[in-house]
C-alpha cells in the first residue's frame, strides 16, 4: 500500500494529510485503517510516534463524513497533555470540513466544557476523570453520547489500570453497548488487562477483533543511535552530579529532559537549577494546569533547555530536539524506562540517555537491562573531582534554599489537602447513614 | 500655635479615650476651632499641595524634608531619611519585598546599637522612647504615602510610614473591569518622632473630613486615626523579625548539615582513591585480595506487563471496577 487513497480514505482527507506533509502511510496505518473502515474492533500495539493518532483518526473521520450524527467518537487518554496533542491533530485534519472537537480535560473550567459537550461536538477528546465527572453531574447534557460510534482508548495499558478503573466505568455508563460501537485500543505493552481483552470470545454479530503487532511489541528495540550510559553516584550528591552534567562541555547547551519519580523531587530540582542559572522548567501533577501547559510550551519553543518531569512526561511527548534524557531516579517499571528514553533519538536522530545509579538501584538496573536486552556503559566524562570542584558547594546551598522556600510556600499542602479531603469523603460515605441516625435521635 | 495648646490640655485623657477607633469628639466647638486653625495652616501650604499632586504619578516619591529644621543628631537624621525613602516607595512593590524591607529597616534595631558608645546608646533609647505610632484603619481611596506624610507633618515631625497596599487580585480585577488603575491602600501606620504630636494628630483628624480647599481631591475624605498607646515601630516588625530569625537559624542548621554531608563525600572520594592505589600496588606483590562488600537494601521492581516474571508483577488489590470495564469494553 503506497498511498492513503489506496487504503480507502476519501479525497478530502488525503488532501488534508497532504497539507500536513503526511504522504505515505506508516505500517500501522496501512494495516489498521482498512480493517477499521470495515467495522472491526482493533487492539493495536504501537509506540508513540508510530503514527497511531492518524491510524484511528483517519477511519473515524471517513465514517463521520459519510454520516455525521450526534457525538460520533470519544477518545480517552491518560494524560491531559496527550489529549491536547490529539485534539490539535484532529483540528488540523478537520480544518476544511467544519469539524467540531471538544477537549474535556481536568484542570480547566468545567462549565465551559459542559457547555461544549451539550452542543454535541463531532468528537470528544477527554481524560477519563473529567468526562466521568461531567457524565455524573449532568446526565441530561450527555444524551448525545447514546449514538457514539467509536470509542478509542489511547495508551490502553496505562488506562486499563486500577487508578483509572472507576472513572472508565463512569464513562462507559453513558456510552452504548459494545455491539453498537467500534472500540479501538492502542497500547505500548501487553498487560494482563489487555491480554484478557485479547482472549475474550467475540460477541455475537461482531467481526473478530483485529490484533496488530500485539505480539511483537514486547520485543522492544532501543534505537541503535541511542547511547545508554550510567553514572554511579551516592544519593546525596545527585543534585551536584546533575548540575555538573547539565553544564558539562557535551551537554552545556543541548536540550534535555530529566526524569524523576516524584513531583516533589521535580519541583526541588527545578528550583535548584533555576538558582544555578540553568534555563529550566518542570512538568508534574502538582502544578496547576495552566502552568503545565505553559512549561511544556516553553520547552517546546526552546525558551527552557531543561525539562524536569515525572512519568507524566514519559509518554506521548514528541519533541524532536531533545538530545539527552537523564534518569535522575530509576523507574520501578522497566517499561517506563523504555518510554522515558524514547523521548530522544526520535526519527533516526542521535540521542543519549544517562541514568544515575545509587547503590539501592542495582536490582532495578539489572531488570531494565534484561528487559531491553542491552547493557549500559559507564559515562566517564564526569569525575568526582569535577563535581567537587565545580558544582558541589553551589548546589548544596541552592538545595537548602530551595527546600526552605518550598517549606515556606507550602508546596506539599495541596496534595496533603487533597488526600485529607478524599479521606474525609470516604469516611463520610462510609458512615453517612450512622451519622444521620444520630442526628435524628 | 493654638493647636499645641489644646493638645497639651488633653494629653492625659486622650490616650485613654482613644481605645476605640471611632471615638466621639469630646466637644464639638473645640474641633471646629481646630479645623479653622488647620485651614489657616493649610492655606499657607496649599501651593505645596498642588505641586505634590502633580508629582503624584511619580513612582518613587521622595520624602519631604521641609520639616527637618531642628538638627539634633545628624547621623540619625540621615538614617531616618533613608528609612523614609524606603517606606514611602514600598507601596509600589510586591508585598513580599515590602516585608523584607520592613524587617531589614530597623533603624532603631539592636544591631546598630551595638556599635554605639554607651552615651549614644542612651540617647538613642531616649529617642525611641519619645516616639509615638498612630494606626490608620482606613486610607482614603488612592491616597499615597507622600500625601499621608504631608497631612501628618502638620502636627509634627514624621518618622516612618507604612501603608499596606490592597490585594493584588482585587487590584487586577478592578483594572480588568475598567476601574481605577491607581493602587489603593488598606491600612497603615505612621510614626511620629514625638508622641505628643501623634496624640494630637489622632485627636484632631480622627473622624473628621480632611478639609482644605473645596476642590481638592481629598477634601471630603474622612480619616480614621488611632494613637497606639505604648506602641513602638519595632513592635510592628518584631513578629516578622522573629520569623526571619527562626528561618535563618534553621537555614544555618541545614546548611551545616549539608556541608557535613559534602565533606563526607569528599572524604570518601579521597579514601577510594587511596584504596585503589593500594590495590594496584598489592596486585604486583600477591594476587588474592579479600573483597569487602556492603549490602544495600534494593528498591523493588514492579511492572504490569503480562509477559514479565511473576515476582516482578505489580500486585494490586482487585477492584471490581476494572473488571467491569473490561467486560463492557469489547
Amino acid at each position: 500500500m503506497s498511498s492513503f487513497k489506496a487504503i480507502g480514505l476519501p479525497d478530502w482527507l488525503c488532501n488534508a494529510l497532504h497539507a500536513m506533509r503526511i504522504i505515505k502511510p506508516t505500517s500501522i496505518q496501512a494495516a489498521t485503517i482498512p480493517e477499521i473502515l470495515n467495522g472491526r474492533d482493533c487492539i493495536g500495539g504501537a509506540k508513540t510516534g508510530s503514527g497511531k493518532t492518524i491510524a484511528f483518526a483517519a477511519p473515524m473521520l471517513t465514517q463521520w463524513a459519510v454520516d455525521p450524527c450526534g457525538v460520533f467518537g470519544i477518545v480517552l487518554t491518560p494524560t491531559r497533555e496527550l489529549a491536547m496533542q490529539i485534539a490539535d491533530q484532529f483540528a488540523a485534519l478537520g480544518a476544511n470540513v467544519n469539524l467540531k472537537v471538544a477537549l474535556v480535560i481536568g484542570g480547566e473550567s468545567m462549565i465551559n466544557q459542559t457547555n461544549k459537550v451539550k452542543e454535541n461536538p463531532d468528537f470528544i477528546i477527554a481524560t477519563p476523570g473529567r468526562l466521568a465527572h461531567i457524565i455524573s453531574e449532568n446526565p441530561d447534557d450527555v444524551r448525545g453520547f447514546s449514538r457514539v460510534k467509536y470509542l478509542v482508548l489511547d495508551e490502553a495499558d496505562r488506562l486499563l489500570t486500577d487508578s483509572f478503573g472507576e472513572d472508565l466505568a463512569g464513562c462507559l455508563k453513558a456510552i452504548p453497548d459494545p455491539t453498537k460501537r467500534q472500540t479501538l485500543l492502542f497500547t505500548a505493552t501487553v498487560t494482563d488487562s489487555v491480554r484478557t481483552l485479547k482472549d475474550k470470545p467475540v460477541a455475537e454479530g461482531k467481526l473478530p477483533v483485529l490484533l496488530h503487532e500485539l505480539d511483537k511489541i514486547d520485543d522492544v528495540v532501543i534505537p541503535d543511535k541511542l547511547s545508554l550510559g550510567f553514572i554511579l553516584t551516592p544519593f546525596m550528591v545527585k543534585e551536584a552530579m546533575l548540575h555538573n552534567l547539565l553544564t558539562s562541555e557535551d551537554y552545556g547547551d543541548s536540550s534535555s529532559i530529566v526524569f524523576v519519580n516524584r513531583s516533589e523531587t521535580a519541583e526541588t530540582l527545578r528550583r535548584i537549577l533555576r538558582k544555578l542559572e540553568v534555563r529550566v522548567t518542570s512538568l508534574h501533577s502538582q502544578l496547576p494546569q495552566q502552568e503545565r501547559t505553559n512549561s511544556l510550551q516553553r520547552f517546546r519553543a526552546g525558551a527552557a533547555r531543561v525539562l524536569v518531569t515525572t512519568d507524566l512526561g514519559s509518554r506521548g511527548l514528541d519533541i524532536p530536539t531533545v538530545q539527552l534524557v537523564i534518569n535522575y531516579d530509576i523507574p520501578r517499571d522497566p517499561d517506563d524506562f523504555i518510554h522515558r528514553v524514547g523521548r530522544t533519538a526520535r526519527a533516526e536522530r542521535k540521542g543519549d540517555a544517562i541514568s544515575f545509579i545509587t547503590p539501592n538501584d542495582l536490582t532495578r538496573i539489572l531488570a531494565i537491562e534484561e528487559r531491553i536486552g542491552r547493557k549500559m556503559e559507564e559515562y566517564k566524562k564526569i569525575t568526582d573531582n569535577q563535581v567537587i570542584k565545580n558544582s558541589l558547594k553551589a548546589t548544596s546551598k541552592a538545595k537548602v534554599e530551595a527546600r526552605m522556600d518550598m517549606d515556606r510556600e507550602g508546596f506539599n499542602d495541596r496534595s496533603r489537602n487533597r488526600k485529607r479531603r478524599l479521606e474525609l469523603e470516604a469516611q463520610f460515605e462510609g458512615k453517612a447513614p450512622k451519622r444521620s441516625k444520630k442526628n435524628i435521635n | 500655635m493654638a493647636i499645641e495648646m489644646n493638645s497639651g490640655k488633653r494629653e492625659g485623657t486622650l490616650s485613654e479615650k482613644n481605645h476605640d477607633l471611632l471615638i466621639e469628639r469630646p466637644k464639638k466647638e473645640d474641633s471646629a476651632m481646630k479645623l479653622e486653625g488647620l485651614e489657616s495652616d493649610n492655606e499657607s501650604e496649599s501651593s505645596e499641595e498642588e505641586l505634590e499632586d502633580k508629582q503624584e504619578d511619580e513612582f518613587v516619591a521622595k520624602p519631604k524634608t521641609v520639616i527637618r529644621q531642628d538638627t539634633e543628631d545628624e547621623e540619625d537624621e540621615e538614617d531616618d531619611s533613608e528609612g523614609d525613602a524606603a517606606n514611602d516607595t514600598e507601596g509600589y512593590d510586591e508585598i513580599e519585598e515590602m516585608e523584607k524591607q520592613l524587617v531589614g529597616d530597623n533603624t532603631f534595631g539592636i544591631d546598630k546599637m551595638k556599635k554605639l558608645s554607651p552615651e549614644q546608646l542612651q540617647k538613642q533609647q531616649r529617642k525611641v522612647k519619645r516616639t509615638g505610632v498612630v494606626y490608620l484603619s482606613s486610607i482614603p481611596p488612592y491616597m499615597k504615602p507622600t500625601k499621608i506624610r504631608q497631612i501628618f507633618s502638620r502636627f509634627g515631625e514624621i518618622g516612618r510610614i507604612f501603608l499596606k497596599p490592597e490585594d493584588l487580585k482585587i487590584h487586577r480585577n478592578r483594572v480588568k473591569s475598567g476601574g481605577n488603575k491607581k493602587r489603593k491602600f488598606d491600612e497603615g501606620w505612621c510614626e511620629f518622632i514625638s508622641k505628643k504630636d501623634a496624640k494630637l494628630a489622632a485627636f484632631t483628624l480622627n473622624g473628621n473630613i480632611l478639609g482644605g480647599k473645596k476642590h481638592s481631591f481629598y477634601h471630603d475624605d474622612i480619616m480614621n486615626v488611632k494613637y497606639l498607646k505604648g506602641f513602638k515601630w519595632a513592635d510592628l516588625t518584631s513578629a516578622l523579625n522573629e520569623e526571619k530569625e527562626v528561618r535563618e537559624s534553621k537555614m544555618e542548621a541545614e546548611l551545616s548539615l549539608q556541608h557535613r554531608m559534602d565533606k563526607a563525600f569528599i572524604d570518601n572520594v579521597e579514601t577510594s582513591k587511596m584504596v585503589r592505589g593500594m590495590e594496584k600496588k598489592r596486585k604486583h606483590t600477591d594476587s588474592d585480595t579479600t573483597d569487602v562488600r556492603r549490602v544495600f537494601k534494593q528498591r523493588s521492581v514492579a511492572t504490569n506487563r503480562s509477559g514479565a516474571k511473576e515476582e516482578e508483577k505489580l500486585r494490586s488489590e482487585k477492584h471490581g471496577n476494572l473488571e467491569n470495564v473490561l467486560n463492557k469494553l469489547l
